[in-house]
């Protein structure tokens, strides 16, 4: 009696206590705009606004991203919009602690039935009585008694039946096979789900076996004929498909516009040539990035040349982001994090580059748990491994190679190839160490290296050496701070051994290092300040030429090297000044320094540069400054938030740029080389003004934007006719100033979720340029406006994926441009014993128009846990339908014969598989 | 360093079109005839033999591969004294026998009846005559190099050359058919054809700058580059290489027009150059003159290569790849012989009786069908 006077009283105070807690929490209504933030942040915020205490496993978190505008929701309705898609699972317990845990949600109430010893009688005859479980944990060990003695037909039998559904999406799974432990009896769920079973009367541990998947298992005490429903995982998610659905809405909150976020999941789902999942070629893929051909290293943002890209791999410049001429990019995919890809919008901390910030974020490790994958394809390998080094400590290294000298070794014994051969690796490191709560340490080094040769003779090589160091130091909870140290180095050799008359040794490198510090302050819920200094010091030896061994001829030459200091300092705010209106503003002062020792030459004021019009000579000590240029960049954004799924932006920015490739080819050159700005080449300058509309229908699951822009360039580096750029020690001869314009409209159509998701995009764009007005030189094309290499108005992509099961997933891409602009000849002769061509104004033609469809296939392998490895497969096809693309088209003598001819670089379906494994 | 970015482009198409992607292709061009002058010449200073070619450009897709300009008058001036007028001895081909003096500088002045030509001054160079010429097997090759050393002055050089060789059908004509005997008798030994003579003339642009060389010494300039199997050093070769210097702004034209021809097209292949000229019209000093005319003198120079010499030297040659022996007997010789051009090659004798012949078609036999079975006039034969 007393026992039960004891449970009436704890049935009491629970069965009132949390009703009224449930409001309480209600009660407690959170607002504000949390985008772009790791759950970490988010929850410190909440903690700081709020009563809320979190509970997570930061790793459990580390690939969530926040982009919610709350207002005045209660915490539930937000962590269940936040966790779903993945299988994060939230309790909130009285104390309002929030316990954040993967599978299952922590307990923090005993279930009514706990106490109340309620059994759960069901009826054949009314179904609606049938219990389905909200709490698995408890559902599997609970002793369910089903059915009474009465109802039994059999006295020693009972039929049990009911349904198997799924636990996330609520549909009945299909041919789960349903027994009794050490009893040959079984059911299989037919269509819908529905099973039924005849056993005999007692205990029984009943398992419920989907396959390939889960295994339910209830105890139940039968008594007679009753009903059970079950509800199950149909499916284990596996990692990588997790797909970061909270984002949903940030293409409406954000102020910023023509920011493109890839996921790693759906860079991997796009068809890749080779089989190499590839950063370079899915960013192509947006609207508004243009390529002038494929196996082109550059890419083209909104109009800007492909020196005008910014490409970070973890604080780190990269100067040549491709291996063999642009077939794979140089980013191995395992290691990476996030891809960003800001084409207007460029946050404040960023600039040096006039058209886009193409952020790439790597790894810092698992922090649980040592893990490690890789792949193998038919040109090359990765292979990576992550985890903890002690308990604040995590890395992540990965490799990359390739063996396709294999191809070399199959041709004819005749054949002038033989003797070619390319390779080329790329590592990675990243540590990440946190010292204290307070401040945290991350390191991050990267190397590449490519190495080919055509003949036995000359052999080419090119590096990319990366490494720095980053301090992360949280000050108070609203200010945080990080500063970053670190050196990166790009450089390229030639090496020639015709005879050892003429052997020499032909170099380029680049080396920069830089100093930044970032901070950011929550001033109050309105105001966001990000503000620091960057200080870049360039050293650049544009070109060397040595003689290689004793007996060479070979002159040493040297371009004289160029060094010079970038320091910019910004401040930059994101203003909520309501919820309808939110401004991005900031400004980056940038100073510019050309610094000795140098030779700098002058010429005749007014006249054309050339040999005869010099004046003299200015000879600089180190450390002095030759030239200065400084002057504000203006970052601008702002959105006007018309309802919850629509809202219009506008942004201006400009920019400066004190780095100009020297380049005469249509794509990025193996041999393209860099220049400093000097007195007499002016840093280029940049400023785009766009619009957009943005609308999101069917609950944020379809994304819709039109954007328009408008940018102007000018100190764009051109070259006239037949210039030299190796080894030429008076570039500024050659070099036309030009200035540009770009314009677009660019509408893109999303779909995030569902079986069968992707994007559609057109985009109507335009790229000129023309030789400036005051330039004396050569005026190409009498001076008017001539399309740029990469001028394509229209462009159409569709990239569609199609989840057939969560195990198989089928992409379709496909990809319509117009031709690129050529230079095709007007007239022809004969000279030299040969027909030649005579060519005219430049870009007047283009190349035929582009259109090429890819496919492919991922299989997933089954989730066994106790496997050695977690494998999956990718085979696809590249082009296709075979379509020959041209990448360009020429006339050229053969025999001196004049002769038409178009090249395409994937002419034919190029087919691909690729192993990949995770352990 | 020039041949980079041309073997970067062979290597990319090697790399990447595994299935062969360059296809012959006629994409829309302008169809207005410009019929701008063209002007190809060299002043022989210090020897005769100044030749100036003159034509017009014609469309890309026009049938005439050159419009050669017949009515013109070509005259040299110097600039301290003396003018000299060109006679035309072919279409458009204008030359001048006497010689020019070495102490001057040049302008060419080109009247047409309906503009007015004239040349900047042209500084004559001295062409070093020291070249050599050489030549290597390399990667199943045969790599024919000029060396030669320029000065301070003279740094630029283009080089042509004139090949010659000697080869051979796969079977002779020992035998033939006499259709009115009805028989086949054997050749008489003034009309047997053992071998024939090919020649050729340089249709690439081949230059080279000295001033990146220690003692402007330019060693070992590839000229021609022989493939293996080609016919070419079967039996026996000759190549007249031309030398001739030019200064830096001739070589810039050059160099130009090298790249639009040679370099054009490939995936890292520079833009199409435009190409500078000498030549100005005075009439319509707008319209462009293509050409450009250098001064100076020819440096000439004439090697064999010998299959002797080579060691073993497989050729190849398409025409002769057709050339099976088919057995005719005595009832086929006119269907063989008379109505499909058969030449019987070789016997087939019963004791004494020869009446099968194994034949062949007739240009297996003839290698006067494919060239001249005279030796051009200069031709050495191999000395032991």
């Amino acid at each position: 009696m007393l026992i039960r006077v004891w449970f009436y009283l704890v049935i009491l105070v629970f069965g009132f206590a949390f009703p009224s807690l449930g409001q309480e929490i209600q009660e407690e209504k959170i607002s504000g705009i949390f985008s772009g933030l790791t759950f970490d942040r988010f929850a410190r915020q909440i903690e700081d606004r709020y009563n809320f205490t979190f509970y997570f496993k930061s790793t459990e978190v580390d690939s969530l991203t926040v982009n919610i505008s709350a207002t005045g929701n209660p915490l539930d309705d937000i962590l269940r919009r936040i966790f779903s898609g993945t299988e994060l699972r939230f309790s909130i317990d009285s104390q309002k602690r929030v316990f954040i845990t993967k599978g299952q949600p922590l307990r923090v109430q005993f279930p009514k039935s706990f106490f109340q010893q309620q059994i759960f009688e069901t009826t054949q005859a009314s179904g609606d009585s049938s219990q389905l479980s909200q709490d698995r944990v408890f559902a599997k060990n609970k002793l369910w008694d089903i059915g009474t003695p009465q109802r039994s037909v059999s006295p020693s039998e009972g039929l049990l039946q009911g349904k198997v559904i799924s636990e996330e999406s609520g549909n009945p799974i299909i041919g789960a096979l349903v027994y009794s432990a050490g009893n040959d009896v079984r059911g299989i769920t037919d269509e819908n789900g529905n099973y039924s079973i005849r056993l005999s009367k007692g205990r029984h541990t009943l398992i419920i076996q989907n396959f390939g998947a889960y295994q339910e298992q209830r105890q139940i005490n039968l008594l007679g004929d009753g009903n059970l429903d079950v509800s199950m995982d149909d499916n284990i998610i596996s990692l990588m498909e997790v797909t970061v659905t909270s984002e949903k809405s940030a293409n409406i909150e954000r102020p910023e516009m023509g920011l493109e976020s890839i996921t790693v999941t759906s860079m991997k789902k796009l068809p890749a040539v080779l089989g190499e999942v590839d950063v370079l070629k899915a960013i192509l893929t947006l609207p508004g990035v243009k390529t002038v051909g494929e196996a082109s290293v550059g890419f083209n943002v909104r109009g800007g040349a492909a020196d005008q890209n910014l490409i970070l791999f973890n604080n780190a410049t990269i100067y040549n982001p491709s291996h063999l001429f642009g077939l794979f990019s140089a980013f191995n995919s395992d290691m990476i994090e996030s891809v960003d890809l800001y084409k207007a919008g460029i946050p404040v901390e960023y600039g040096g580059r006039l058209s886009s910030v193409l952020d790439v974020k790597a790894k810092y490790g698992n922090k649980e748990k040592i893990e490690g994958g890789g792949g193998i394809g038919p040109m090359t390998s990765r292979l990576y491994l992550e985890g903890p080094l002690g308990e604040k400590t995590s890395f992540a290294m990965g490799g990359r190679t390739t063996y396709s000298n294999w191809l070399f070794g199959l041709l004819d014994e005749e054949s002038e190839f033989r003797d070619s051969r390319a390779s080329f690796y790329d590592l990675n490191l990243n540590v990440s160490h946190v010292i204290d709560e307070k401040n945290e340490l991350q390191l991050s080094l990267y190397g590449s290296r490519d190495f080919f040769r055509f003949d036995r003779d000359t052999s080419f090589s090119y590096q990319n050496q990366n490494a720095n160091i980053r301090w992360i130091h949280y000050f108070n909870d609203r200010l945080e701070g990080e500063f970053t140290l670190g050196h990166d180095y790009y450089g390229f050799n030639i090496n020639g051994d015709l005879d050892p008359l003429n052997a020499f040794d032909y170099g380029f490198s680049m080396n920069q290092s830089h100093w930044r510090n970032h901070f950011t302050y929550e001033l109050n819920d309105k105001h966001r300040l990000s503000f620091g200094m960057n200080h870049v010091r360039y050293k650049l030896a544009a070109g060397t030429l040595v003689p290689k061994g004793e007996e060479s001829l070979v002159l040493p030459e040297e371009v004289q090297p160029e060094q010079s200091l970038e320091s910019a300092i910004y401040i930059g705010d994101e203003f909520e000044i309501n919820s309808n209106w939110m401004v991005n503003y900031g400004v980056r002062y940038v100073i510019y320094n050309y610094l000795g020792p140098q030779e700098v030459t002058r010429y005749i004021p007014g006249e054309i540069r050339s040999e005869s019009t010099i004046n003299g000579q200015d000879t600089y000590q180190a450390g002095d400054i030759i030239h200065t240029y400084h002057g504000p960049e203006a970052r601008i954004s702002a959105r006007y938030a018309i309802d919850n799924f629509t809202s219009i932006k506008a942004g201006f920015n400009t920019g400066r740029q004190h780095l100009h490739m020297l380049t005469n080819t249509a794509a990025i050159s193996p041999t393209d080389t860099w220049k400093l700005s000097d007195p007499h080449v002016a840093p280029q300058l940049g400023e785009q003004v766009s619009v957009g509309f943005f609308k999101n229908l069917k609950n944020n699951t379809v994304e819709t934007s039109v954007e328009v822009y408008y940018r102007r360039l000018r100190n764009l580096v051109d070259f006239g006719s037949g210039a030299t750029l190796l080894l030429n020690q008076a570039i500024e001869q050659d070099i036309l100033n030009t200035t540009g314009k770009a314009y677009g409209v660019e509408f893109m159509a999303k779909k995030t979720v569902g079986k069968l998701n992707g994007w559609v995009s057109y985009t109507y764009s335009r790229s000129q340029l023309r030789t400036s007005v005051d330039e004396i030189g050569e005026q190409i094309n009498d001076g008017a406006f001539y399309p740029s290499n990469f001028d394509q108005p229209h462009d159409i992509m569709v990239a569609a994926n199609f989840e057939f099961t969560k195990r198989i997933n089928t992409s379709l891409n496909t990809n319509y441009s117009t031709g690129r602009p050529i230079t095709l000849p007007i007239a022809k002769f004969q000279y030299g014993g040969s027909d030649r061509v005579f060519y005219s104004d430049r870009n007047e033609h283009r190349i035929p128009d582009y259109f090429r469809v890819d496919f492919s296939v991922n299989i997933e392998g089954n989730h066994r846990i106790r496997k050695l490895a977690h494998a999956s497969w990718s085979l696809g096809i590249y082009n296709l339908l075979g379509r020959s693309n041209p990448y360009s088209v020429y006339f050229a003598p053969v025999q001196g014969v004049l002769q038409g001819y178009q090249l395409s670089i994937f002419a034919q379906p190029i087919p691909f598989i690729t192993y990949n494994f995770k352990f | 360093m020039k041949g980079i970015s041309s073997g970067i482009f062979l290597f990319a198409i090697l790399w990447l079109c595994i299935v062969g992607c360059r296809e012959p292709f006629e994409p829309a061009v302008t169809e207005i005839d410009y019929q701008l002058l063209v002007v190809e010449g060299y002043l022989e200073v210090g020897s005769s033999g100044s030749k100036i070619s003159l034509s017009r450009t014609t469309p890309i897709y026009s049938d005439i591969r050159a419009l050669p300009v017949s009515n013109a008058i070509v005259e040299v001036e110097g600039t301290e004294s003396g003018k000299w007028v060109f006679f035309q001895r072919f279409l458009g081909e204008y030359l001048l026998n006497d010689e020019l003096p070495a102490n001057q500088n040049y302008r060419v002045r080109i009247t047409t009846p309906t503009a007015e030509y004239l040349s900047d001054e042209i500084n004559p160079m001295d062409t070093p005559a020291d070249m050599e010429l050489n030549y290597e097997r390399r990667d199943g090759g045969v790599s024919i190099y000029a060396s030669t050393t320029g000065t301070e002055n003279v740094r630029y050089f283009v080089w042509e050359y004139e090949e010659d060789w000697e080869y051979r059908s796969p079977y002779q004509n020992f035998y033939y058919y006499d259709s009115e005997r009805r028989t086949v008798l054997s050749t008489p030994f003034s009309q047997i054809v053992l071998s024939c003579f090919q020649s050729d003339v340089s249709t690439r642009i081949i230059l080279e700058s000295a001033d990146r060389f220690q003692g402007n010494r330019i060693s070992k300039k590839e000229i021609q580059r022989i493939d293996s199997l080609s016919e070419k050093l079967g039996q026996r070769y000759s190549i007249l290489v031309k030398q001739r210097a030019i200064d830096q702004d001739a070589f810039i034209f050059w160099d130009g027009m090298r790249k639009n021809s040679d370099d054009i097209g490939g995936i890292f292949s520079p833009l199409p150059s435009l190409i500078n000229s000498n030549v100005n019209n005075l009439t319509n000093p707008e319209q462009p003159v293509i050409g450009y005319i250098s001064a100076g003198q020819t440096i000439e120079k004439r090697m064999y290569i010998d299959s002797r010499d080579l060691g073993p030297w497989r050729v190849f040659i398409p025409e002769y790849q057709n050339c099976a022996l088919d057995t005719v007997i005595r009832d086929d010789y006119n269907d063989y012989f008379v109505l499909n051009n058969y030449v019987p090659v070789l016997p087939v004798c019963d004791g004494p009786i020869c009446t099968t012949y194994l034949s062949t078609t007739v240009n297996c036999t003839d290698c006067r069908l494919r060239g001249n079975a005279n030796p051009p006039s200069f031709w050495e034969e191999y000395e032991f």
